[in-house]
Parts: C-alpha cells; sequence; structure tokens
C-alpha cells in the first residue's frame, strides 16, 4: 500500500440519508490525499500528538472518493459506541485526525488487462467501489463491469449520482440494483440501472453474469453477505482467486 | 505558547548558535586542509531536527520518518518508500523480497541467476548470494563504468530471473536496453541507486523504472542519516513484503503505538497457527531487524530539503574536474554520462590508460601525501577478492574491463563540500605528479 501519513483535517460536510447512515467529507490536501481505490481510512476523533504517537482510539472506513482530490468521502452506519459519537460530534468543521491508507481491496491487485469485473456490494460496502468506478472514467480501456448493489431501500442509495455518471461516462458498466423495500419501481430514478425487489441471490449473480467470460468477483458488504457469496461462489466451482472478499470488519 | 513549546523553541535556537559556534566557518587551507572525497554537508537545520527528535524521545520511527518517506517517495515518483537502516541493507531487502513466498508462481527460487557485474560496491553483489541464487557477471565498460549493455542479452539463459545494478557512481546504466530485456524476458530489475539520488534518465528518476530501487544515506552520499538507507517500489505487495522482512519477518504491519490497523489481530487463520492467534506475533517471512531511529529520519528530513542544491554542486564540481581532465586525455580515460542519462555524480571517476608512464596506486599515493583523498572504484573485481573466490558464478565472456577498473580507475569527490578552490588546488598538485613524471630521469638518454 502506499505510504502511510496522519492528517489533522476538518469536517467538510455530512448528510445524514436516515435510518442513521450518514455521508462524511473531510477537506484534506490533494498531494497527500493518495490512496488505491479500494483502500481505508482510519479516522480518530481524540486528540493526536504527532511527536509521541499513541494511536488513539479508531475505526477503519473504505474511502468513497476519488484520490488527490480536495476531499475525502466516507460514509457510514450508526452501529456501536464510535459511531453513534460519530453522528454526534461531526459536524461541519470538526477536526479529526485521519491516518491512511491501508487494505488490499483493490481491484487492479487481482485482474490483468480485458478481464471483466463483477462488483458485489450491500449498503455501505458500495465505498471501496465509487473511486474504483470513477478511475476508469478516463480509461480508454476500461474493462467490462458488471454492478451488483443490495440496499434496503432507496432512500439507503446514497451513491446515485456517483453511479449516474458512472452509467453515463462508461459504455462497459451495468448495473443491477436490488432493493428490499421497494413499494413501486416507478419511484426508482433511471431507466438505465436495472432494479429488482428483494436480496441478490449467487444464482442470479450467476444468472446476470453468464455472458462474462471468467470475470473476477468482488464481495463488499456487511459479513453475512460476504460469507453468502463467498461460500455460494465457490460451491459453484468459482475458482478461489476469482472471488476477492473486502475481510475488513 | 506551552512552557514545553517555550523550552523546545529556546534549545532550538541555542542549537543553531552552537552550530555558528562549530562548524560555520570552517575554511580550506591549501596544503593543510584535507581534500575529502565526501562528507556530510549540513547547517543549523539538521542539528535542529535531530534534537527536535531526541526531544520527542519516541526514538523509533515516528513523524519524521513519516515525512521523510513521504516526500522521498514524491521526489522518487513512487508510492512506497521503506526506510532502512543502511543501503546494504535496502540492497538485502529488495532481493530478498523478491524470494517471497507472498510472489507465489513468481518468487525467485534458489539456483535462479541474477544479472549484475563485479565491478563495484560489494552489497550490490552480495544479496544475490545471500539468497542462494547465482551471480551471472557481464562486462563493463570504461567510460560510463556501467554494464556493457550490449552483451546483457547475451547472458540470458532459462534460469534467469532478475537484473540487479547499480548506476555507477551517479550515472545511469543504459535503461533503454535493460528495461526493454526485462519486459521481454519477463525478468525483474532492481536499481541500486546507493550513489545515484536524483540522476535522471530520459528526465525520469532513476530508481522508477525497476521493481525496487534501493538509496543509501551513509555520509558519503547525496544525502545522508547518518547510517540509513531506503527501498522504494510502486508495486503494493512488494512493498509489503520489504516492510516484514525488515520488521523480524512480521506479517502486521502495525508501527509502534499502533494496534490492530489491519481489523485482523484476532480473528485471521496463519499457517498451522491456531485460529485468532495474535496478528502482532505471525511471522509471514524469516526477517531481519533492519530499522531506522526518528533521530535519523529527522536528520534526512532536513537533507532531503538541501538535495535540490547538492546535485547542483556535484554537477558542477564534475564540469570542473571535467575540463582539468581534458588536458590529459593521453594519460586518462574520462567518465561519459550514458546517453539520455543526466547524472547527479557521485564522484569523478578516471582510468590510467595502460601507456601513461604510471600506475594509479603511484598518483593516488602521491595526491594522499598531499591531502587529496581519492578511492579506487570501490573492491574492483569482486570476483578475486578473498571472500568472494568459491562463490558460484557464471562469467558471461571475459571481464577485461573489469579488471582494469580494478587495476586503474580511481575517483575524486564531487560532494558539496568542495568547490572550485578545492579542486584547483587538487590539480595543481595532480600537475606536479604528471611533471615530475615528465622530467627526464638522471643518466637517461637524451
Amino acid at each position: 500500500m502506499p505510504n502511510v501519513r496522519t492528517i489533522k483535517c476538518s469536517v467538510e460536510s455530512v448528510v445524514d440519508h436516515g435510518d442513521g447512515v450518514y455521508s462524511v467529507t473531510f477537506h484534506v490536501s490533494p498531494q497527500l490525499n493518495r490512496f488505491r481505490p479500494g483502500q481505508f481510512v482510519h479516522l480518530a476523533l481524540d486528540s493526536f500528538d504527532p511527536a509521541e504517537p499513541l494511536w488513539p482510539e479508531s475505526r477503519v472506513f473504505s474511502i468513497a472518493s476519488e484520490p488527490n482530490s480536495e476531499e475525502l468521502k466516507i460514509v457510514y452506519s450508526v452501529k456501536g459506541t464510535f459511531t453513534t459519537r460519530m453522528s454526534h460530534e461531526l459536524k461541519e468543521g470538526r477536526e479529526v485526525w485521519l491516518k491512511y491508507p491501508y487494505g488490499n481491496f483493490t481491484v487492479d491487485r487481482y485482474i490483468v488487462p480485458s478481464t471483466s469485473i463483477v462488483l458485489i456490494a450491500g449498503g455501505t460496502g458500495m465505498s471501496p467501489f465509487v473511486p474504483y468506478l470513477k478511475s476508469n472514467l478516463l480509461k480508454v480501456d476500461a474493462p467490462t463491469i458488471c454492478l451488483v448493489y443490495a440496499i434496503r431501500k432507496l432512500s439507503m442509495f446514497v451513491f446515485k449520482s456517483e453511479l449516474l455518471e458512472v452509467i453515463e461516462r462508461l459504455s462497459t458498466f451495468s448495473v443491477y440494483l436490488f432493493v428490499e423495500e421497494l413499494s413501486k419501481k416507478t419511484e426508482l430514478l433511471d431507466r438505465r440501472i436495472d432494479i429488482t425487489v428483494g436480496r441478490p441471490s449467487v444464482e442470479c449473480l450467476i444468472a446476470k453474469t453468464s455472458k462474462l467470460a471468467s470475470p473476477v468477483f468482488f464481495v463488499s458488504g456487511p459479513p453475512g453477505m460476504i460469507d453468502y457469496f463467498r461460500t455460494g461462489l465457490l460451491e459453484r466451482k468459482v475458482e478461489a482467486e476469482r472471488v476477492v472478499v473486502d475481510e475488513w470488519e | 505558547m506551552s512552557v514545553e513549546d517555550e523550552l523546545r523553541a529556546h534549545i532550538k535556537d541555542l542549537v543553531k548558535r552552537y552550530y555558528d559556534a562549530k562548524f560555520r566557518r570552517r575554511k580550506f587551507v591549501p596544503g593543510k586542509s584535507v581534500v575529502r572525497y565526501a562528507g556530510r554537508v549540513f547547517n543549523h537545520e539538521e542539528m535542529q531536527n535531530v534534537v527536535d527528535s531526541a526531544l520527542d524521545f519516541w526514538l523509533t520511527e515516528g513523524r519524521f520518518a513519516e515525512q521523510f518517506v513521504l516526500e522521498f517517495s514524491d521526489y522518487i515518483g513512487v508510492q512506497n518508500a521503506m526506510l532502512t537502516n543502511s543501503g546494504s541493507s535496502a540492497n538485502l531487502l529488495a532481493m530478498t523480497s523478491l524470494t517471497s513466498g507472498m510472489l507465489d508462481k513468481n518468487a525467485i527460487l534458489a539456483g535462479d541467476e541474477v544479472i549484475t557485474v563485479a565491478a563495484g560496491f560489494p552489497t550490490t553483489l552480495n544479496p544475490i548470494i545471500q539468497n542462494g541464487l547465482v551471480p551471472v557477471i557481464v562486462d563493463i565498460n570504461l567510460e560510463t563504468l556501467n554494464i556493457d549493455a550490449g552483451r546483457i542479452e547475451e547472458a540470458i539463459s532459462p534460469k534467469t530471473r532478475a537484473i540487479m545494478l547499480a548506476h555507477a557512481l551517479g550515472n545511469p546504466f543504459n535503461l533503454d536496453v535493460v528495461t526493454d530485456i526485462v519486459k521481454r524476458y519477463k525478468l525483474y530489475l532492481i536499481e541500486d541507486c546507493c550513489d545515484s539520488l536524483g540522476s535522471t534518465y530520459r528526465n525520469r528518476k532513476v530508481g522508477s523504472f525497476g521493481d525496487l530501487g534501493t538509496c543509501s544515506f551513509y555520509p558519503a552520499h547525496h544525502i545522508t542519516m547518518g547510517e540509513g538507507g531506503i527501498v522504494f517500489t510502486d508495486d503494493d505487495l512488494i512493498a509489503k513484503i520489504v516492510s516484514s522482512l525488515r520488521d523480524w519477518g512480521r506479517d502486521c504491519y502495525c508501527k509502534g503505538g499502533e494496534n490492530n490497523t489491519c481489523g485482523r489481530r484476532f480473528n485471521g487463520k496463519h499457517g498451522m497457527l491456531p485460529a485468532g492467534y495474535d496478528h502482532k506475533y505471525v511471522y509471514s517471512h524469516i526477517g531481519y531487524n533492519l530499522k531506522v531511529t526518528d533521530m535519523q529520519a529527522a536528520v534526512g528530513v532536513a537533507q532531503l530539503k538541501k538535495l535540490p542544491s547538492f546535485i547542483k554542486s556535484r554537477k558542477q564540481n564534475f564540469r570542473l574536474w571535467h575540463a582539468g581532465f581534458s588536458l590529459w586525455e593521453d594519460k586518462f580515460i574520462l567518465p561519459r554520462a550514458t546517453e539520455n542519462a543526466d547524472p547527479a555524480w557521485f564522484a569523478y571517476p578516471v582510468t590510467v590508460r595502460s601507456d601513461a608512464g604510471f600506475s594509479r596506486t603511484e598518483l593516488v599515493e602521491y595526491l594522499s601525501t598531499h591531502s587529496v583523498e581519492t578511492r579506487n572504484f570501490f573492491a574492483g573485481n569482486l570476483l578475486r577478492q578473498p571472500g568472494y573466490l568459491r562463490v558460484v558464478k557464471r562469467i558471461v565472456g571475459d571481464l577485461t574491463n573489469t579488471d582494469k577498473a580494478m587495476t586503474s580507475t580511481f575517483f575524486l569527490g564531487t560532494y558539496p563540500g568542495i568547490n572550485e578552490e578545492v579542486i584547483e588546488y587538487s590539480f595543481s598538485i595532480i600537475r606536479q605528479f604528471l611533471d615530475s613524471r615528465a622530467r627526464p630521469r638522471k643518466g637517461a638518454p637524451n
């Protein structure tokens, strides 16, 4: 992973998506904001002295924005005491310490040119895929990418604008959105997104990606979902090296 | 301002005053001062940084190390840099990393071959031998002192897995040829940049062409930390392996003061260890402890800021030496920059011609007695060194130029601690020597 850096920065904006899900954007120096798409950041709320680097309690979050930009975005859902504290304390201007980049869940590491890619994301597990998808917008030879994205309800579709941009600009990209609670399909925003009510299954995944030649599957989301897809794919004789999961939790 | 901050500022001020009193006004006195071939060049900033770090008393890698690797990797243009305690350790880590099981089928195995040269510093060759690999030796070019690029392809065999070479005395080797061969034969390339920090090839920094690059921060080099070195790479997996090998072979990459940065401290399954065995004590390599202190890095931070001016001085000093020696091309083979290269010269190397009428030893002894330091081209032909006589190796063709460099090449300093006045003085001594050799001997026929 690129050299780890420890930086003090401030909250630029917070979006409350409801149901305890928040997006937070931090203002950072582009020169320091270096990472590989798919990597994660440690966030500490307490003070830290670089001259005595005993790192305080922190939590990790996949980075959901592009490298080398002036902002670093994370999306989190409130699950325990630390994230509860985050929901109370992270307001515009609040200073925090970030330490990053970490992690090996970087798509490019596992593929060779012309490999087809299937991204399977659940909820905030979409975060590590966002910078990867955006990094492909500038490529002339972007791979075929299929995204299977599962959310509980449409209000949780926090990466809507990012995905619409990728759909618009990347002809090799397709999205299958699964929404657990959806009263009417017409609620949906854009015809280019294939929407299904319910959770995605392994069978459904195989069917939707059957035209792809030996794709590599990347899974990111809650542990139960990761286990389900990993086990299911391996049971269906997908080689282990073609199933990559984001194991940090 | 807190008492602590106030005291720190006061101590820094005292350090500057101490520097001014002890080091600032040292002047060159011809005939009395020694003309060094290399040395540390610093001012109060290095001393203040090292004291600042000492006051932190964190001791192991900390804020200065973090700052140094970020700025260094930006300078070279790579993503990963790992500090270590010497350039030699950097070479050892670089070569050993390519034998890691983490590289799976791409790992280099014992008995595989690595192409290199025998003319140079031992620790470019040593890691090949230390890893049970077979060095395949190619001769050098006497003007560039680098591998004879036209003969590399002859050295390839089915067992060849890598090329490991130093950019000799700051002069880049022919990277067009080497990178082409590396690509065609799917080889690894390690660039030993211990003597060439800041040299460029086609306007790109050396060290950024290969799979790995290394640098030394011993005082003789372009910048110093006292003792120190660095390994750098754009490959994240190789970077992880290098860090592991440097840090006892551990799998965990938490720094001092950190815990569970990977999130798998107590829930992983490693080797045949019980599930959940503390990741802090999981070892994925048979490693070393080759780390640096933050005090070393603190010196490096100040030195790195001066690097552009150091390089400028080195180039200027090289030009001065070259202008002077150009008058004696009948006696010396002069150095030549590799085509497309802009060297940040480590030194000014010359080779005494066979028909010069004197030997290298005679000349450098004369210079030494007049306080002008020189150095041989390191170990000469390493294969003739006592410790290397039984090394298993393969030699491609002959090593005529390597042997010539062993007997007849020496170098003078280009480091920023010398200037035109010092070089002029040195030339006056060389001139004296050459004049003494030109005079007819007593009793010799006219």
